[in-house]
């Protein structure tokens, strides 16, 4: 019965409750629609006066007539005389030229500026358009144009307007009457080449493309790992154990300074040897001879059940050695590049730009070898550290477990620590080293060596899930700010022009592609990750074997996707100084010229779709 | 020998799978796994590749209790157990030959598999168990380009690949025709006869269980509820693993 009776009330109170709602949501709309018409001003008024319209309207028709090409003009002009003021009588006065055209103007003189004087005539080219000037007593460069025309099929013309200014005079003035048309050029079109706002539009939507296509490029060799480790399918069960998460950091630290030096170590030899270009050029053939023999010599064995510790250390040397010898090489040819590059510049005339590319590519080498030889040999450091540290923390027993733990925390925790310190101290110039770095990691040393000694050895730390989070969050707050402003940070380091351009999308399509990839990597299907685990594989196997041949076709249609809209973005990222069409758009908009920046907004759409078709097609073939 | 003592597991949403099972698989058996749909036989079976991990109990396998291994450790063990799926968990868009080397991952190095760079030898044994599954001619063809009787035999054949002791499959033809099953299941015997490798395997039917398996246990809501020969299933056994209702077909 009690519940009956509350359901009643409830039955009845509700419409009421309903209604009210219903009310306070329509006030609230209400309010909220007032502020934001009137916060953005949104009016009548002015779209309505008459000076902004005509404005427009100029504008509107600029921007219809596209000033694609250059003509061939054709003039042709003819004098009839008036006589300001009139004298006696009025009447009308013909005159007569012996290619064919009449005209009569009636009445042949003007008294005010009312007086509608008529122009009729024959004899003209058919359908052309024309200006009639008169040249005022006095001045005679100075003619002001008083009307246009054009003329009819049969070469007609009759037009009539009234003098602007009434300027007295003995002798009788002179009006012109030029036709203008355009003949000869392409098919009689009167065509003879293409506007110079054509040339800059092919021009700069070309560095358009490219930027696009540079940007999309890069971004996504750096997407794709992102997109890994930003996948919680992959992440989510990795858990290791205090000691090989620390001991992971170590050796990332020790990994990235040994790759950095050895590596400018290197270069620095190679540009010793390179001095003289032919000793170079012989040590390169030599070293390729001993890559071949120690390929050749020892051969691979790579597999077999009873591998021993020695036979895989030994391939590992192997290889080392290999990379380290091709490396040598690829350095040697990069400073022989640099020289060979600029010396070929000045003769290669319009291809300059390919002497250019290998003086690019060579000191690319140089310059960002250090960073991403000491970045790899960090993540390869990092995952040795943390394998052998499980290792050890696996193998050992409790107490030494401890030991381990408690001395790896504390070196690792301290070196982490530093690191950031050291970043803070950076940005906010405190100025203050000791204070930022030295105490704060003494102290996270200590910490973690108790903590280290403490706590169970073997216990695991969701790793996984702390680098998924950290990462997706950078994905998210990276991807939230449009290139349009990184353009500007980066025109600031760069200098305004494509490059910034490309620095300000590439950030932005490695946020997207990554959340982009890692979200694919989610919904792949599971049952040959499990098969592949099942066999015994490694983390790093089971990606490639079970993973990466699930996510390549939507990869690269995720790619193809971007490239289009980045293609997007870099035709207005010029508007804040990232070089490429939108850079010149926004020129000729400053400088009104309109007609010019209607051919760049036609080929900007026409790109824009037509890469869109594009990429569509072979995101559908790929997939 | 594998030996299960007391595998308990409790999911994360508090499910209890297993409760408290034990029980001994000797080397060369051919194990059956019954149970209705939603008993745990799943669970069971990856709790011991530690494709799950359980929540109590061991798992003695060689006189090693590999219930808590990891690292190295795990993958070592790992691979001297093959697992056969019903969905036969193929890598779809790569080559049968991929599909079947894979099975090798657990003795290659990290590096030279990346680069797909596996040794003459194991080419050679990859060939011999596609030869021996009788599909060595799609060797190069898409792994979805197979039919299910067949993708199951690359399946076969990647588990034989890891020179395993123990294969472990679940339901290895619940999705496949009656004619398919002997087929696969010939296979798994065949490999239980002849290279004396322990089969432990779920099965929903008790004409394949009495045909192909040396030994069976039951399990009801997770708790095991039957061990003997598969003979010893008479009417009333089987009302008690599969429930009161239950009618028995064929
Ligand atoms: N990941 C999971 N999280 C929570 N509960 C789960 C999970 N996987 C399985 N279960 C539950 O555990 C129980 C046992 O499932 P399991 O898959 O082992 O049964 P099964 O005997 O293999 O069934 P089937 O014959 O349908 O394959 C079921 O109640 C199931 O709902
Ligand atoms: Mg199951």
């Amino acid at each position: 019965m009690a519940t009956n009776k509350e359901n009643n009330n409830d039955k009845k109170s509700r419409p009421l409750l309903r209604a009210l709602l219903i009310f306070a949501a329509f006030i609230g709309a209400f309010i909220l629609y007032a502020y934001a018409i009137d916060v953005t001003q949104i009016n009548f008024t002015e779209p309505q006066d008459p000076k902004r319209q005509e404005v427009t309207t100029r504008v509107i028709r600029a921007l219809a007539r596209p000033d694609f090409f250059v003509f061939n003009e054709e003039k042709r002009a003819m004098n009839v005389m008036i006589r300001i003021p009139c004298e006696g009588e009025v009447t009308g006065s013909q005159f007569a030229l012996s290619d064919g055209r009449t005209v009569t103007i009636s009445p042949n003189c003007a008294d005010t500026t009312q007086d509608t004087i008529v122009i009729t005539g024959s004899g003209f080219q058919p359908n052309t358009s024309g200006i009639i000037r008169w040249y005022p007593p006095g001045d005679t460069s100075a003619t002001r144009a008083l009307t246009s025309f054009r003329t009819d099929g049969e070469g007609n013309l009759n037009e009539d307007f009234t003098m602007p200014d009434i300027r007295p005079s003995e002798e009788p003035q002179r009006l012109e009457i030029e036709e203008k048309w355009k003949s000869g050029g392409f098919l009689g079109t009167g065509i003879i080449g293409f506007s110079e706002a054509v040339k800059i539009t092919v021009e700069k939507i070309i560095e358009t493309v490219l930027l696009a296509l540079m940007a999309t490029t890069v971004g996504t060799l750096l997407a794709i790992p992102v997109g890994f480790l930003a996948a919680r399918n992959l992440m989510e069960n990795i858990g290791l154990p205090l000691a090989a998460i620390l001991s992971g950091v170590i050796g990332l630290l020790i990994g990235f300074v040994l790759g950095d030096n050895i590596t400018k170590w290197l270069l620095d030899l190679a540009s010793t040897l390179t001095n003289n270009t032919l000793t170079g050029l012989g040590i390169a053939v030599v070293l390729l001879i001993i890559i071949g023999a120690v390929l050749k010599f020892a051969p691979a064995k790579l597999s077999g059940e009873e591998r021993s510790r020695l036979a895989t250390s030994i391939e590992w040397l192997r290889v080392m050695f290999i990379i380290i010898l091709a490396f040598f090489i690829i350095a040697m040819l990069a400073y022989m590049g640099i020289v060979l590059g600029k010396s070929l510049e000045g003769s290669l005339g319009w291809a300059a730009f390919l002497a250019r590319f290998i003086s690019f590519l060579s000191e690319g080498i140089t310059v960002l070898s250090p960073i991403v030889m000491g970045l790899l040999l960090g993540l390869i450091g990092a995952s040795l550290g943390s394998t052998y540290g499980q290792e050890a923390i696996l193998r050992t027993n409790v107490t030494t477990g401890r030991i381990i733990t408690g001395i790896v925390s504390a070196i690792g925790g301290a070196i982490f620590v530093y690191g950031i310190g050291a970043a803070l101290n950076w940005l906010y110039q405190f100025d203050n080293p000791e204070r930022w770095t030295t105490y704060p990691s003494l102290v996270a040393a200590v910490i973690l060596l108790v903590v280290g000694l403490a706590a169970n050895p073997k216990r695991q730390y969701p790793i996984g899930m702390v680098i998924y989070t950290a990462l997706r969050s950078l994905l998210n707050i990276i991807r939230s700010i449009e290139p349009l402003i990184y353009v500007i940070v980066f025109a600031v380091w760069v200098g305004i022009g494509p490059f910034a351009g490309v620095l300000a999308l590439t950030i932005h399509t490695i946020a997207a592609l990554g959340k982009l990839y890692s979200e694919q990597v989610e919904s792949i299907s599971e049952g040959p990750i499990e098969a592949i685990t099942a066999t015994g594989a490694s983390r790093v196997q089971t990606v490639v074997y079970a993973v990466v041949p699930q996510v390549v076709p939507p990869f690269i249609a995720f790619t193809l996707y971007r490239w289009d809209i980045n293609v997007r973005f870099s035709t207005v990222i010029g508007f804040a100084g990232g070089g490429g069409i939108g850079f010149v758009l926004v020129q000729n908009i400053n400088l009104l010229k309109y007609r010019q920046a209607s051919v760049m907004m036609i080929s900007i759409a026409v790109v824009v779709i037509s890469l869109d078709y594009l990429s569509s097609k072979i995101r559908k073939r790929i997939i | 020998m594998l030996r299960v003592k007391n595998l308990t597991k409790v999911y994360e949403d508090g499910t209890v799978a297993l409760r408290n099972v034990s029980f001994e698989v000797p080397d060369g058996q051919f194990l059956a796994v019954v149970g209705l749909s939603g008993s745990g036989k799943s669970t069971l079976l990856r709790c011991i590749n530690r494709l799950i991990e359980p929540t109590e109990g061991e798992i003695w396998w060689n006189d090693i209790e590999i219930s808590h291994v990891e690292g190295e450790e795990l993958r070592r063990v790992r691979r001297k157990i093959g697992m056969i799926f019903q969905h036969f968990n193929l890598v779809d868009r790569s080559s049968v030959m991929r599909n079947v080397l894979s099975g090798r991952l657990g003795y290659v190095g990290t590096l030279a598999s990346v680069l797909g760079r596996f040794p003459h030898d194991d080419m050679e044994k990859a060939y011999a168990s596609l030869d021996r599954v009788g599909i060595r001619d799609k060797a190069d063809n898409r792994a979805d380009e197979l039919s299910g009787g067949q993708q199951q035999r690359v399946g076969i054949a990647r588990a034989l690949m890891q020179d395993p002791e123990l294969i472990l499959a679940d339901e290895p033809v619940a999705s496949l025709d009656p004619v398919l099953a002997h087929s696969i299941m010939g296979h798994l015997q065949q490999i239980n006869r002849e290279d004396g490798i322990t089969v432990m395997c779920s099965l929903h039917f008790l004409d394949l269980v009495q045909q192909y398996g040396d030994w069976v246990i039951a399990l009801n809501e997770g708790e095991l509820v039957f061990e003997g020969l598969p003979s010893d299933i008479d009417d009333a056994r089987f009302k008690e693993i599969y429930g009161k209702d239950a009618v028995r077909i064929g």
